[in-house]
């Protein structure tokens, strides 16, 4: 392998990582802190999408004031959402499951009134750069650089901050914190809306990549339980390292082919075999099949592992 | 009793058409998800052509009654959904279906319940069924005009990306043998093809194609056919182009912009990317000037592109009343067999003609590229181009009893 496909191999594996940490982030802090399952956190992101995709063409915002925008909006949905609804149903994991999906649906189709089920797409100006033979988008890269704010930025709020701690004190015991004097519901809230607004970013993020959709929280959700379920209870380093052993296997199968089968039929240039590998349909059979060996391997996650061995 | 031995008594039932002062008529696009870039301009089509034909005082003195079920993307819904226009509606015909894998679902139906069917849309060739018409564009009808201009324009050495269900694998294997006999099903005068890389199929969900922009610059093709399809396909357009290559690699493809992908996308990422069908908005004809004023109005928006799947969906419906119209009749028999008498009219398109035996249309096919301004400019025209890889195949005047679908071995 020449230097310059090892390089882009690499750039590919960080995008790969960078791609479900994007996505899984949000829904660690409310799925792997809170224990909500959030079936509608793939809406948030979808809403995130649509606030810059609003900002650009009505408010005719520059692109990176929608992305600054996209969070606070989709925050403020998380907490509205929060109030009117989840607060009523915490310790009722299966009734806050149905109530999501409902939201879920009830977001596609607010989006969808609003907007039109159309794909939309939103135009950015960055260029590319050269990797020996390959040229390279340069927003990958700044895709890359966000994440990693993202997760230092929330990494730093919950270590350093006062909100940080008290947030972390109700969620590891809510009587005890409550008795300590720290306002629970609230701090249940802020989590929530934290949670829906790295969702909001995340979509903002990746908006100019993608089609804009109202149904395109689908296509991105079920990623993003796996990473969080693989990562386990603690959050920062358990989206990490699951987003890195995913996004590295996914990458490495979706570019390399790991052997042949013979077939018969039509097939040129002969002779007939399917590679299996080096694909992005592998890519995303291998990041299945080795999240359910994960799993089975280590039923609390990545990090619950770790913690259980110290 | 099973329904193949249910369906002659119900057949019977039916005309309740023949009291009524309305005829259901069946519709059945995907208006929500991923391939609703190609069901909702098909509506727009499907609609205006009933709303006209309505106008005009319906067929044989009956008002239309247009019944439409959103299928969402979803191919479990077609079947479903095609029963219920035959069984509960009673539908004196079904327009519909995208993609091919949601037609492959539902054609058992058709054909269990003798069902005329006209299938509307661009798609891989080959289906040869009684009860089915297509007036979409086949391979013969594309990669023909395609293949000639790729090698006389950008090279021989191509590689390719399709989607991963039935249409992009038997779409592969014509263009596989389009491209190496240099434009033609038999090898024809002048230069050949050949292939770079591997085919790479590529599932419906597939938002990020990082890895695969990357193996296309590996392997140097002077040309990129696209089997792409879908919303989330649209995003790899707009990669390739991120990653500096749209001046560098052109793009050539038989499904870019049925689904209007062209307004979707910015012109700086794909103009100059050339396709091949029987219908631009551009296209300069009175039927067409009338067509784009109606469609403009009905859809309340000036710049409203229309596009082939929207012209094709209009077509189909215009065709089915030409049927019923020589047929003095809604009944199945009557109208399959006036239709292949060899129907053709002006149509936006221009002059359009059902081929008898194969029940498949015979078109004026244009080679076109995106342009600066969210349209498209005609490069040649090609008058009246058969679906011959389906034709030679398929006659359904002497075997009346096929319902199957050729395709390459």
């Amino acid at each position: 392998m020449s230097v310059d496909t090892a390089a882009i191999v690499v750039l590919e594996i960080v995008n790969s990582i960078t791609i479900l940490v994007l996505l899984a982030l949000g829904l660690a802090l409310i799925f792997g802190m809170m224990r909500i399952v959030n079936l509608a956190q793939g809406e948030f992101f979808t809403a995130g999408a649509f606030t810059v995709l609003s900002a650009v063409r009505f408010g005719h915002l520059p692109l990176w004031a929608g992305m600054l925008l996209a969070p606070v909006v989709v925050a403020g949905i998380g907490i509205v959402i929060e109030r009117l609804i989840i607060r009523r149903l915490y310790g009722r994991p299966l009734d806050v499951m149905l109530a999501t999906w409902g939201v879920s649906i009830l977001l596609i189709g607010l989006i969808t009134v609003i907007f039109g089920a159309v794909t939309q797409g939103i135009p950015f100006a960055l260029g590319n750069f050269q990797v020996g033979r390959y040229s390279y988008p340069e927003y990958r890269i700044v895709m890359t650089t966000v994440a990693a704010g993202l997760m230092l930025g929330v990494s730093l709020l919950f270590r350093y901050t006062a909100f940080g701690r008290r947030a972390r004190a109700t969620i590891a015991n809510p009587e005890m914190a409550s008795a300590a004097g720290i306002n629970t519901p609230r701090m249940f809230m802020l989590t929530f809306g934290l949670g829906a607004g790295l969702a909001g970013a995340a979509g903002a993020i990746m908006a100019p990549i993608v089609g804009v959709v109202p149904t395109m929280g689908a296509l991105y959700i079920a990623r993003a339980f796996i990473t969080v379920v693989v990562g386990g209870p603690v959050v920062l380093v358990g989206t990490l390292s699951s987003a890195s052993a995913l996004g590295f296997i996914e990458a490495l199968i979706s570019r390399f082919s790991l052997f042949q089968i013979e077939t018969a039929g039509h097939c040129a240039p002969p002779p007939c075999a399917i590679n299996i590998g080096g694909s992005a349909f592998f890519g995303q059979i291998a990041l299945l099949i080795f999240a359910i060996l994960l799993l089975r391997l280590l039923p609390q996650g990545i990090s619950g592992f770790w913690r259980q061995r110290r | 009793m099973g329904g193949a031995a249910a369906a002659p008594a119900l057949l019977k039932l039916r005309p309740a058409w023949a009291q009524g002062k309305k005829v259901p008529v069946g519709s059945l696009l995907d208006k929500t998800g991923g391939i609703n870039i190609y069901g909702l301009p098909a509506i727009a089509g499907t609609e205006f052509a009933v709303a006209e034909i309505n106008a005009k005082g319906g067929l044989l003195g009956k008002q239309l009654e247009l019944i439409q079920y959103d299928t969402q993307s979803d191919i479990a819904n077609f079947p479903k959904f095609a029963k219920k226009l035959i069984l509960e509606d009673q539908v004196a015909v079904i327009h519909g279906g995208i993609t091919s894998a949601s037609r492959e679902s539902f054609r058992p139906v058709i054909d269990e319940y003798k069902q005329l069917y006209f299938y509307n849309i661009i798609y891989e060739g080959g289906v040869c069924d009684k009860y089915v018409f297509v007036t979409g564009e086949t391979p013969t009808q594309q990669m023909g005009p395609i293949a000639k201009y790729a090698l006389k324009k950008y090279g021989t050495k191509a590689y390719t990306v399709a989607a991963d269900y039935n249409f992009g694998h038997i779409s592969w294997k014509w263009w596989d043998i389009f491209w190496r006999n240099g434009g033609g099903l038999e090898p024809v005068a002048g230069k050949k093809g050949q292939h770079v890389g591997k085919v790479e199929f590529i599932p419906l969900d597939v938002t990020d194609f990082n890895a695969t922009i990357n193996r296309i610059q590996e392997a140097k093709p002077d040309v990129l056919m696209s089997f792409l399809v879908g919303g989330a396909h649209i995003n790899f357009y707009r990669q390739f182009a991120a990653a500096g290559l749209k001046n560098k690699i052109p793009i050539v493809s038989t499904t870019f912009g049925f689904g209007n992908e062209h307004i979707v996308l910015d012109a700086k990422e794909v103009e100059g990317l050339v396709a091949c069908y029987p219908y631009f908005d551009e296209l300069d004809n009175a039927q067409n000037r009338t067509f784009k004023a109606g469609m403009k109005k009905k859809m309340g928006d000036p710049n409203y592109y229309i596009g082939d799947a929207g012209a094709e969906s209009y077509n189909g419906w215009h065709f089915w009343a030409k049927g019923v119209q020589k047929a003095g009749s809604f009944e199945r028999e009557a109208v399959t067999k006036a239709l292949e008498s060899g129907i053709e009219w002006d149509s936006p398109m221009g002059r359009v003609k059902m081929d008898p035996a194969s029940h498949h249309t015979v078109f004026t096919m244009h080679l076109a590229a995106v342009n600066n301004k969210r349209g498209w400019n005609v490069i040649e025209s090609f008058p009246n181009i058969p679906p011959t890889e389906t034709m030679q195949l398929c006659d359904l005047i002497k075997n009346p009893n096929q319902h199957t679908q050729f395709q390459p071995k």
